[in-house]
């Protein structure tokens, strides 16, 4: 991997971030571009017992097992895992696991001036798991905080069941 | 720096023979005093003996040949010292300090003009009570060559008994045999190689052993000083590129990738088989050709996955090395006297089990020398020796390397250890009444139980036993215990050679396929309405009479498609046991571990995943896991 520490702090010259967008369920999402290690086409995935709701299973990545979070059950969108097509290989706390999507649509730059916090419209316990939303030719792009989301206490939180939803 | 006599040198030569020469004086006592403050580690020694060596080449080209003859006996024991082929004492630390200052002095007599040409005086070093001389700076080497009577039954011993008695006159640095494979010795001549003050004294030590002769005592030539030791610095630099350091996360790259070939190779292989040959001529010698490129890539593959493994493992030496150290500060400590004999430093192990094994094993030669070993008084009223003995053996054996604490202490009272653990409450009165020997004596491993009526130095406080229970099991290992009151005690672990790698039993249940580790499996049993019972609610398996608690592989893993169980395999480790009932056999195989990584998480149950030669993942069935469960009997 090539550092990105001396790409003068992950922001272009004009103030833009760069991200890498997809879609689930309808929804679009995005993650910041040198997160991003690679998409592949969804490989079969293997059921791991008892694991957390939000993992998917694990994949064979060219020799090593990488567990598949499924954003579904973190953002609690419902739907089924099945018709994701890609897997989107991300750093996540220092280890590679793979994000279930039901399409990757493009790379984008986006200035930082347009993005804007979560609004209050949205609630529950996902709002913590948003970085901003920003406006892409009429269409809204929910940025994701990785290492939010998948913080180990998040994830035990939702292995409990937290029922934080919908207050 | 050129010059023939010494005395031709210009002042910059001089300068810079100096500043090296302080250079590396300082190098030598920093390693010698981290040596006393037993910090003792390969690369240290390597840099004092680089120290040593390099001091006495410069020497020699100055023409100095009294420092360069000082030198060279440093080198000599500080190889002996990396090599491992002395153990680290207070004595010898001593010497090698009292070596330095007598550089020191030589150093400041060269400075001012005078050429310390005497020989340097061996450190006069006072031994310790009891202590077999160590190698003085100084003390020349000697090869000595014996003969056995052609009459004698028991060679072996006879050899011993002469090495015995050449160690108590100096330093035995090796012999022909081995110590170690001296048990099956039955040649009639042996060479030692010793140091010592006067190769005189060596036919009177040999006088008292019986049916050996001294065939003869010659000074091992040393080496003159300058024009011999420049070669020898071009073979030191030209060894030294034979071998490199290699980030061992850069090995398990490697190995991914390997992984990743055998796929390959495995789809390649399945194309040759589908590639409808024959048609003409060319297509089907293209097609057989094909089919043996492939087969050739299947072996090198194979082989060159072997190859990294290997380059992973390292002598159990570099583990050990630090134990003669401990061994003797303990017992000195604990004022007993024990000798450590080391068998079996050339076991290769991976060298992130190593890296492991160092603690327990720690504890346990600690617990051997606290617990075990008796104090001289109790062991000459118990007719033994006073000195007390401890073996630390490692071997190998099927994928597993073996690692034996032995000494011949007092062994583990069982109804001392009951009374401890009733009073430490362990134990209730009831468990205690129905406990069989074995059981009893085990539970030293059980937390929050100590043998020592009173906290000593030595074993601390708050560690017992049951820490080097959990670190072995974080190896897939195990640690067992055998015991003889009043003979002795053995602790024996069971470590994988490597973690990557495993042999495992492959089984199909619901829809997925899981690894079972074979060190595990006990025995496999086909169900069938006779041995299949249930007492008190809970599924039986009865085998030859034995009655094993029975859990079902699919429900454990909470698999959706259960079809039928046809086989139990029991699995176990130590005293408990449980059978897992499964789908389908599907044979042994290698398999190379993966853990789920930090981010999952240990999972309960599993160890990790393996992929399977088609590219399909595995899982791999913590079997510890269902061990401890109440099932396990």
């Amino acid at each position: 991997m090539s550092g990105p520490e001396g790409e003068a702090k992950r922001m272009s010259d004009d103030g833009e971030l760069q991200f890498v967008l997809f879609e689930i369920e309808g929804v679009h999402y995005g993650v910041e571009v040198e997160r991003v290690l690679e998409i592949i086409a969804r490989p079969e995935i293997s059921r791991v017992p008892s694991a957390l709701d939000c993992v998917e299973g694990v994949i064979n990545l060219r020799g090593n097992v990488l567990p598949v979070m499924d954003l579904r059950m973190r953002f609690r969108l419902g739907g089924d895992a099945a018709k994701a097509t890609h897997i989107v290989i991300v750093q996540l706390q220092g280890a590679l696991a793979g994000i279930s999507v039901d399409g990757v649509s493009q790379v984008v730059r986006i200035p930082i001036a347009s993005i804007e916090p979560a609004p209050p419209a949205i609630t529950g316990p996902q709002v913590r798991y948003i970085e901003g939303i920003a406006k892409l030719e009429g269409t809204l792009c929910v940025l994701i905080d990785l290492d939010r989301a998948f913080r180990p206490e998040e994830l035990a939180l939702g292995a409990a069941g937290g029922d934080l939803d919908g207050r | 720096m050129a010059a023939d006599g010494g005395w031709t040198l210009t002042d910059d030569d001089r300068q810079l023979f100096f500043a090296e020469a302080e250079e590396m004086v300082q190098t030598l006592e920093e390693g010698a005093l981290a040596l006393e403050r037993g910090g003792e580690n390969p690369e240290m020694l390597q840099a004092m003996f680089r120290a040593a060596h390099t001091l006495k080449g410069n020497s020699g080209l100055v023409g100095e040949a009294g420092i360069a003859g000082h030198m060279h006996h440093m080198e000599a024991l500080l190889d002996d010292l990396r090599e491992g082929r002395v153990a680290v004492t207070p004595a010898l630390v001593q010497q090698v300090l009292s070596g330095i200052d007598a550089l020191r002095e030589m150093l400041a007599q060269f400075a001012q003009g005078v050429s310390p040409t005497a020989a340097p005086q061996a450190p006069a070093v006072p031994l310790a009570e009891g202590e077999a001389p160590t190698a003085a700076i100084g003390l020349p080497r000697y090869v000595v060559q014996l003969a056995v009577d052609p009459s004698c039954a028991m060679p072996a011993v006879r050899v011993f008994q002469a090495y015995q008695a050449l160690s108590r006159l100096g330093l035995v640095e090796r012999t022909d045999p081995p110590q170690d494979g001296l048990a099956r010795f039955e040649g009639r001549s042996a060479t030692v190689i010793v140091r010592l003050q006067r190769p005189d004294d060596v036919k009177e030590a040999l006088a008292d052993v019986d049916e050996i002769q001294l065939e003869s005592v010659q000074a091992e030539s040393v080496v003159a000083a300058a024009a011999p030791m420049a070669q020898s610095a071009e073979a030191e630099r030209e060894a030294a590129t034979q071998t490199v350091r290699v980030r061992v996360d850069l090995l398990d790259h490697l190995m991914n990738l390997v992984g990743e070939l055998v796929l390959d190779r495995t789809r390649v292989a399945d194309l040759v088989s589908r590639l409808d040959g024959g048609k003409d001529e060319q297509s089907e010698e293209v097609r057989q050709e094909l089919s043996r490129s492939s087969l050739h890539l299947g072996r090198v593959t194979l082989d060159l996955q072997e190859t990294i493994m290997k380059a992973r493992m390292l002598p159990i030496e570099h583990l050990f090395r630090r134990f003669p150290r401990l061994v003797r500060d303990l017992a000195a400590k604990s004022g007993k006297r024990i000798a450590l004999d080391i068998y079996g430093q050339d076991t290769e192990l991976d060298r992130m089990v190593m890296d492991e094994l160092g603690d327990p094993l720690t504890h346990i030669l600690r617990n051997s020398v606290d617990h075990g070993i008796e104090p001289p008084e109790k062991r000459l009223a118990a007719g033994k020796t006073e000195e007390g003995h401890i073996i630390l053996r490692a071997s190998t054996e099927e994928g597993y390397v073996v690692v034996d604490v032995v000494d011949d202490g007092d062994g583990i009272d069982a109804e001392a250890v009951k009374r401890t653990a009733l009073r430490r409450g362990v134990l209730t009165p009831e468990q205690a009444e129905r406990m069989t020997m074995r059981e009893a004596q085990e539970l030293i491993f059980a937390p929050g139980f100590s043998t020592s009526e009173e906290v000593t130095e030595i074993s601390g406080r708050g560690v017992g036993l049951d820490a080097v229970r959990a670190s072995l099991e974080r190896l897939s290992g195990v640690v067992d215990l055998v015991t003889e009151a009043g003979k002795g005690t053995t602790f024996r672990l069971r470590i994988p050679l490597t973690l990557a790698i495993m042999r495992a039993l492959m089984v199909r249940t619901g829809d997925s396929v899981y690894a079972l580790p074979l060190g595990a499996v006990r025995q496999i049993v086909r169900l069938n309405a006779q041995n299949v019972q249930v007492a008190h609610g809970r599924p039986l398996l009865a085998d030859r009479g034995e009655l094993i608690g029975l859990l079902s592989l699919a429900e454990i893993y909470g698999e959706p498609g259960r079809q039928d169980e046809t086989f139990a395999v029991v699995v176990g480790a130590g005293e408990r046991q449980v059978a897992l009932k499964v789908g389908a056999l599907l044979g042994e195989q290698e398999i190379v571990l993966k853990a789920f990584g930090d981010f999952l998480g240990a999972v309960p149950g599993l160890t990790g995943a393996t992929i399977l030669g088609n590219g399909e993942l595995a899982l791999v069935a913590d079997v510890r896991y269902f061990l401890r469960g109440k099932e396990a009997s």
